[in-house]
């Protein structure tokens, strides 16, 4: 041992995630490993010695490319070698949550956002990979929460304000949406999505002419077939049916393949007793979706006003029996059953109307007394 | 010949035609007279009646005519008794029209009588042929044309024969006029209230109830478990008639309410039942007073009480409701005290009019008061009814906006006046007579009798099943589409991390057999060239895989060995790298077989010469090695070029280098017979020779087992 320095070389030897694929051995996450084989005296070369850290963050690196590609298990694989170097790694947790969000883990990606959130409570990106982590999981409340923390640390992410925004459209809690919107617009002018949600915000707190403004400014941005959708609803319900009509249309000019824009489009026309325009419509968007129970329920409407109560009450049947909890269906046979001098049977519909939520129903059971 | 019968026909038929005719011709009204005369006479030349019932006419069938005849002459004679009798005049007057269908006064007779029957609804069928067959059979052709089409609710035609006979009509002609100008009021009426149908299902209360007599004024009990109403039929087979109509005196019947279905009818018999008119004319509100109406004193109310299972005598009610006119109709408030009936007495406002009376329940009554212009109008008001609730009053008339004959109103009591009466509507009205409305104490039905076409028979007692304004259906909307996350990022990653690891490189990868490409043990030494030292040798693990981290500014040689496999030889030169990099070598072990050969990676040469440098020692010293540990190993040395320079100059150069190497392995102790040599210049390149990278690569001195 003539060595002025001593040589060490690092050996580091592939985990045993990657045995087995050739190709991933190129991958290799780095591993400082024991079985180096020393040589004998050689004293003219410096090697460098890779610590656990370097190592890490070697690792990190490594998973962070992998992701960008898309190699997920690869990448999986780094970020679990750079926590296994540091267990105090932040940012390999987030990257581990990330990509096990990717993988649709979402409760090992929320084990890995809690655990980064722990190692740094002000990280606003794993704050944002728990809501989604929560969202995707269906606890909206944590995701709420979670996404609270990324804008309160920072008050210009647009994307988390559209989310929170999201997460209230969707338990009905339309006026915080509808603010959460419009904060996310606030940080990104165009941003379509967020228009248009808040459209729909608008629109089920009954300001139709503010949906249609927010649809026609989500448009301007991206000319989409289910703005235009949206679009003929809000001026459906404002009374403009003209215009209602003009925009299912282009809707379904944009996406010729949209039941739903053909059912809505039909509901105008039953409105405006253009009964055959709308048995035309509904029997669209029945013949692409088969399994749509307001389109047949509302060509039953249709039947209903021609008076042809069988073939109405056949399109009522087979709505409920697609949705057997559809409530309008049951109030709409209930009415159908009226007019075919059934009356228990149409209070027993009536009944499940309101059972189902139909405020109105209510009403028609008083008849049945 | 039939211009001129047109013309003429023209004249006769239109009013306006014939005054401009008889100012242009300066006529006088004897002269008009005649005209009219000569003009029928000739317009009727040509069709006469059509196909005329005469002998001539039928030389074939001489029977069936004169059994013709003797229809029509039967059939006559009902037509002579009026329309009371029309419909017993019908039978006949078919039996002839199937022998000659084609007589136009036989097919009027026909479409007129059955406007007075129960098969109004096939009358425009007769008259329309008739009007055909002969334009002027009647005078009141186009009336009874109208009528039908008016009953069978075909407004606009039926408005249009009306005008056609108004156009006939001449000015002296004032009833007539008022009569048909009313008739098409009537229609437009008609029209208005059957584009807005009222909600109501109407149900014939079927054969228990109607039958093919007239059955009408029902009263219903307030829990609607009893009806009372009055009918022809004849009670028991000794049933008198009344000649003026043919029909047997009206008598009360009951029917009583099981489980929805009406029991058959019975007479109430006597006391109420008499041998002339019993008519009803309401109920009391506990059902146990009827009010009947008998034709006595031109027509007066009795009331009856039911007692111990059996109604009372009736009793001729006081001065102030019957009067010396007709009274027809009462009804009473709930609490006994307030009355409303139907007089025609001297004061009104013509016809039937509505009067109200209050009882003080001790006997004494106050003056009975008219309703006024409101509620009474020129024409016949009757079939009064107060709902239960006092509110409403429901009564029939022939007037107000009335879509012909009598139809049903309503009027409510609006801080103590009656408001204007509204028509109940259209399909609960009709063209023809509907009448007697009552209601039992739930309003959710009203029972009332009509002429409407589909009954059994003359007048029906229908009920009528409110369902109340129309329900608002529920239309269903898919609902609002929200745009979703799928173009929101859904994560946020952190940035790489800068790594401290200085000028350095990872060498990594697997070392497999080139065959069975199954990971093999094996060592791997590291060289510095350019200093001619082993830096280092190691092993792969159990799966074959290394990682090695090489400092910058060195050549290095790398050799990986395994036993009973050909050693393979790589460069990697680091002498200008400066950066961190990460190096790939997946490196495949040839077996020790014949054939088997590798490229020598650390062998160098001097430039274009065959000198072999010193940095050539540490990969010579492994083909000794190799050779001397398989002493029967015999190898060939071949020596490659890029395509630089001439193919002769590069084959010379290969061979050179190629027996350079042999004269290196004789030198040290290796017997020359198992050596080979052979230059191959710029052939079998091993990559392009288009790039630098890809030159040094073919720029190479392999190593091939020929024995062993």
């Amino acid at each position: 041992m003539k060595s002025k320095t001593i040589l060490i070389l690092s050996l580091f030897i592939s985990a045993s995630a990657i045995i087995g694929q050739t190709k991933s051995a190129t991958k290799a996450p780095a591993n400082k490993t024991s079985s180096v084989k020393k040589s004998g005296a050689h004293d003219t070369v410096k090697t460098i010695q890779v610590s656990p850290d370097q190592s890490s963050k070697i690792s990190f690196n490594n998973g962070l490319n992998d992701f960008a590609k898309g190699n997920y298990p690869y990448a999986l694989a780094n970020f679990n070698q750079a926590i296994n170097g540091n267990p105090k790694f932040e940012p390999a947790y987030l990257g581990r949550g990330n990509t096990r969000l990717r993988q649709k883990d979402y409760k090992g990606a929320s084990e890995d956002y809690s655990m980064a959130l722990k190692l740094d409570s002000n990280d606003e990106k794993a704050w944002y990979g728990y809501g989604q982590a929560q969202t995707s999981l269906g606890n909206n409340d944590h995701a709420i929460s979670a996404f609270r923390h990324v804008v309160k640390r920072n008050s210009n992410n647009g994307d988390a304000w559209y989310c929170l925004g999201e997460l209230l459209a969707k338990t009905g809690n339309y006026k915080d949406a509808q603010a959460d919107f419009s904060l996310a617009i606030s940080s990104k002018a165009s941003f379509t999505e967020a228009y248009n949600d808040r459209g729909v915000c608008n629109y089920e707190l009954g300001n139709y002419k503010a949906a249609a403004d927010d649809y026609r400014q989500a448009i301007t941005f991206s000319k989409t077939p289910e703005a235009y959708n949206n679009l003929g609803n809000a001026e459906y319900k404002s009374g403009d049916n003209d215009g209602a009509i003009g925009a299912f249309t282009e809707a379904i000019m944009l996406k010729p393949q949209f039941p739903d824009a053909y059912n809505n489009r039909g509901t105008v026309y039953l409105d405006k007793k253009s009964y055959p325009d709308a048995i035309n419509d509904f029997n669209k968007a029945i013949s692409m979706d088969s399994a749509n129970a307001y389109a047949y329920c509302n060509r039953a409407l249709v039947e209903y006003k021609m008076n042809d109560y069988i073939k109405a009450k056949a399109d009522c049947d087979k709505a409920i029996q697609l949705n057997p909890q559809y409530g309008n269906a049951y109030l709409n046979r209930g009415i159908i059953e009226e007019m075919m001098r059934n009356a228990k049977d149409a209070c027993a519909d009536w009944q499940k109307a309101a059972l189902y939520g139909v405020a109105k129903a209510n009403d028609y059971i008083t008849d049945c007394k | 010949m039939e211009w001129l019968r047109q013309m003429i026909i023209l004249l006769i038929a239109n009013k306006d035609m014939r005054y401009k005719f008889h100012k242009a011709f300066k006529v006088n009204k004897v002269g008009r007279l005649l005209l009219t005369l000569c003009f029928l006479c000739f317009a009727t030349l040509g069709w006469g009646q059509g196909k005329e019932f005469i002998k001539k006419n039928f030389k074939e069938n001489r029977k069936g005519f004169k059994k013709a005849m003797d229809s029509i002459k039967k059939g006559d004679i009902y037509y002579a008794m009026g329309p009371h009798y029309y419909r017993y005049a019908i039978s006949y007057y078919i039996s002839a029209e199937k022998f000659n269908p084609d007589n136009a006064m036989l097919n009027y007779k026909i479409g007129k009588c059955m406007i007075y029957s129960s098969m109004k609804g096939q009358a425009s069928i007769y008259l329309g042929k008739a009007i055909k067959l002969n334009p002027i059979v009647a005078n009141d052709a186009h009336y009874y044309m109208g009528r039908a089409l008016h009953l069978s609710q075909h407004w606009d035609s039926a408005k249009g024969e009306y005008n056609t006979y108004l156009q006939s009509l001449t000015p002296e002609q004032t009833e007539a006029i008022a009569d048909v100008r009313r008739k098409i009021t009537e229609c437009d009426n008609g029209k208005a209230l059957s584009q807005s149908p009222v909600r109501v299902f109407i149900d014939n209360l079927g054969m228990s109830v109607n039958t093919k007599y007239p059955e009408y004024r029902p009263l219903i009990s307030a829990d609607e478990s009893e009806l009372v109403y009055t009918s022809r039929m004849p009670a028991t087979s000794k049933a008198k008639v009344d000649e003026k109509d043919g029909e047997t005196y009206e008598d009360v019947f009951v029917s009583y309410n099981k489980n929805g279905v009406w029991s058959t009818s019975v007479s109430l018999g006597a006391p109420v039942d008499t041998k002339s008119h019993d008519a009803t004319v309401g109920l009391s509100a506990d059902g146990q007073t009827l009010y009947i109406y008998r034709t006595n004193q031109g027509g007066d109310i009795y009331q009856t009480h039911f007692a111990n299972n059996v109604w009372s005598q009736p009793v001729r009610m006081n001065e102030k409701i019957n009067s010396v006119g007709k009274e027809s109709a009462i009804t009473v408030s709930a609490d006994g005290k307030v009355f409303y009936f139907v007089s025609d007495r001297a004061g009104g406002y013509g016809m039937g009019d509505i009067y109200k009376i209050i009882s003080d329940g001790n006997g004494g009554w106050s003056e009975p008061q008219n309703l006024g212009p409101t509620i009474n109008t020129q024409y016949d008001e009757t079939g009064v009814f107060l709902s239960p609730d006092g509110n409403t009053l429901y009564f029939s008339s022939t007037g107000h906006n009335t879509m012909g004959g009598y139809d049903i109103f309503k009027t409510t009591l609006v801080n103590g006046q009656w408001s204007a009466p509204e028509n109940l509507g259209f399909p609960i009205n009709t063209p023809d007579d509907d009448v007697f409305f009552v209601m039992p104490s739930n309003k959710k039905h009203g029972y009332y009798s009509s002429a409407q076409m589909g009954g059994n028979g003359d007048m029906d007692i229908f009920m009528i099943t409110f369902l109340g304004p129309e329900k608002p259906v529920a239309i269903s909307n898919s609902p609002g589409l929200l745009a979703g996350t799928a173009n929101i990022p859904d994560v946020m990653m952190s940035s790489a991390v800068t790594v401290a690891t200085g000028n350095k490189a990872l060498l990594r990868g697997i070392v497999v057999d080139s065959e069975t490409h199954k990971p093999l043990l094996a060592t791997i030494e590291l060289t510095d060239n350019k200093k001619n030292k082993v830096i280092a040798d190691f092993s792969t693990d159990s799966t074959g895989k290394y990682v090695v981290s090489l400092s910058s500014g060195i050549n290095y040689g790398i050799a990986v060995k395994a036993d009973n496999y050909l050693f393979y030889s790589a460069n990697i030169d680091l002498t200008d790298s400066s950066h961190y990099r990460e190096i790939e070598k997946n490196i495949a072990l040839q077996p020790l077989n014949v054939g088997s050969h590798i490229a020598l990676r650390n062998i160098f040469f001097d430039f274009n010469k065959s000198t072999l440098r010193k940095e050539s020692n540490p990969e010579l010293q492994r083909v000794i090695d190799l050779l001397k540990k398989y002493p029967k190993m015999t190898i060939e040395l071949s020596g490659y070029t890029d395509n630089k320079g001439t193919q002769a100059y590069n084959l010379k150069l290969s061979a050179a280098r190629a027996k350079s190497v042999v004269t290196y392995l004789k030198t040290h102790g290796i017997d020359a017979k198992r050596l080979t040599s052979k230059g191959y210049g710029s052939d079998n390149p091993v990559a392009t020779n288009a790039t630098d990278d890809g030159r040094q690569q073919n720029r190479r001195t392999e190593f091939k087992i020929t024995g062993k």
